[in-house]
């Protein structure tokens, strides 16, 4: 474009946009990465949640019934499945009681049987889904007893922090459109003058848009700069303090993401307000 | 290259300014454009740039019709047009250099042709030292100069002319009209309006008068 920008609207105009999108991108990619933090916080902390469950079988009427259902937690669920440590002495011994009969003070009565599983798998992993899904294949009237309130609020939390940090990546793309679009209306408004004679020179609306584009994206690059430097810094740091820089590649990746996000958004946005500002030139 | 058919231009909601105008510009035109002020000669001229669109009747350009043409197409057409405001239309933050360089770079010209260009230009016109300045230091005749320079730079198809030598002393007025009319030998269409009738009458062409919205010849 042979045009000097200055030839339309004064070079300082805009520099005041870059700073806005600067805050703007920086605060879009801390969310977005906290977005993505959550997922491995809340792993964390059902990792520290206990990882056993209790299982109740109930008494049955035949002492038969209630050795098959212990014996097909201990032979297929467990068996298949291999993510259960169970307590080898208390459950061998009562279901040796059952089946060999050795001793007959135990058969006569039917008692209900609790075991303490441990988990090998991580709870995280829906381990202890699938557990009790077996388990209750084999004894429908099974009774477990689990952390599974606390899981739900730790899923709670993160969901309300995921919706927090979503809702403000939306915003800070929403406040920069809405910030760019009137700022440019306001600056076509400013200069219209000059607009409207170089038009009737001959220059097309896209070349007035070219113009204006070009004089926002330099203080809009150097902006997100900054934003990207502070962006990657804090994540740095952050992420390696709090033990969670598995995603610290990712986290950059977004980052760079983000950054041209915004810039591709002041530039759509740019053309499709001057666009629509002088539509109405003749 | 341009033709107007029953005219009317209204400006919204008001009165009709312009009433059936007929008029033709053809290449190596030269005419006047008169008529008491408030007449309408402005608003005519602004129908001979594009800079309005006509409320009645057609304007074919070039041959085609200025509502069938494509907004890329007017600016093609504009770049053809050199048009003299009757208020100057500087922009204020360039210098001279670049408000006369302006339409040579919405042409694409290369920098180096412009730099010499817009040096004779100004050389021609008596302001090769300001050419740093801003329009707000120079004289009203200064700015007119200028808003002419600008206007023929690129030696456009036609030249609409608005009260060119008002702010000019004798010696350019005639310096400017001969600049005019050696344009409209190498095939540029005039149009000037203006009330210098001892210019007029120096450099003689035929005149078009307007009265109360109608076009006289
Ligand atoms: N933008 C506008 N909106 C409404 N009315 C206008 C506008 N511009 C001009 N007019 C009206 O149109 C009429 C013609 O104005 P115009 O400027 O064309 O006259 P003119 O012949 O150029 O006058 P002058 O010799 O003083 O320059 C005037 O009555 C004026 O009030
Ligand atoms: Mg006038």
């Amino acid at each position: 474009m042979s045009i000097p920008v200055a030839q339309v609207i004064p070079s300082s105009t805009f520099s005041h946009v870059g700073l806005m999108v600067s805050f703007m991108s920086l605060m879009a990619i801390l969310c977005a990465c906290s977005f993505i933090g959550v997922f491995d916080m809340t792993k964390q902390w059902m990792r520290d949640v206990d990882n056993t469950l209790t299982i109740e079988i109930p008494a049955y009427n035949t002492m038969e019934q209630s050795v098959l259902s212990q014996r097909a937690i201990k032979q297929n669920a467990i068996k298949i499945e291999n993510f259960l440590e169970y307590d080898p002495l208390v459950t061998d011994i009562q279901i040796k009681t059952f089946t060999d009969g050795e001793s007959d003070n135990d058969i006569s009565i039917p008692e209900p049987v609790f075991m303490t599983v441990t988990l090998i798998e991580d709870r995280a992993d829906q381990a202890e889904e699938r557990l009790i899904r077996n388990i209750t294949d084999l004894v429908p009237d099974v009774v477990t007893q689990t952390a599974k309130d606390w899981e739900r609020d730790i899923h709670n939390i993160a969901l309300s922090l995921q919706t927090l940090f979503g809702g403000l990546l939306l915003a800070s793309f929403l406040i920069t459109i809405f910030t760019i679009s009137t700022i440019i209306k306001i600056q076509v408004k400013a200069h219209a003058q000059n607009i409207e004679l170089i038009h009737l020179m001959g220059a097309p609306v896209g070349l007035i848009a070219a113009l204006f584009k070009k004089s926002i994206t330099i203080p809009v690059l150097v902006g997100c700069g900054i934003a990207l430097c502070l962006a990657c810094l804090s994540l740095y740091v952050l992420l390696a303090l709090t033990g969670l820089h598995q995603n610290l590649y990712l986290c950059f990746m977004i980052a760079i993401g983000i950054v041209v996000i915004f810039i591709t958004i002041t530039r759509l946005t740019t053309e499709w307000t001057v666009r629509k500002a002088l539509w109405n030139l003749p | 290259m341009i033709n107007l058919a029953h005219v009317g231009l209204r400006y919204d909601g008001g009165p009709e300014i312009l009433t059936d105008i007929n008029l033709t510009l053809d290449k190596g035109s030269f005419h006047y454009l008169t008529g008491p002020s408030g007449s309408g000669k402005t608003s005519l001229m602004k129908l001979l740039f594009m800079g309005l669109l006509p409320t009645r009747g057609d304007i074919d350009f070039f041959g085609e019709r200025v509502q069938n043409l494509s907004r890329r197409e007017r600016a093609k057409i504009r770049q053809q047009i050199g048009v003299i405001f009757q208020d100057f239309r500087l922009i204020p933050h360039l210098n001279l250099f670049d408000n006369m360089a302006l339409p040579l770079r919405l042409a694409h010209m290369s920098e180096h042709k412009i730099q010499t260009a817009v040096h004779d230009m100004a050389e021609w016109i008596g302001l090769r030292d300001y050419l740093k300045s801003k329009p707000a230091f120079l004289s009203g005749g200064q700015q007119q100069r200028v808003a002419i320079a600008r206007a023929v730079i690129t030696k456009p198809k036609i030249l609409l002319a608005d009260e060119p030598t008002g702010s000019l002393d004798d010696m350019m007025g005639q310096k400017i009209m001969g600049l005019f009319e050696e344009l409209n030998k190498s095939g540029t269409a005039v149009l000037i309006a203006s009330h210098n009738k001892i210019l007029m009458d120096k450099f003689a062409h035929p005149s078009l008068r307007l009265k109360a919205g109608h076009l006289i010849s």
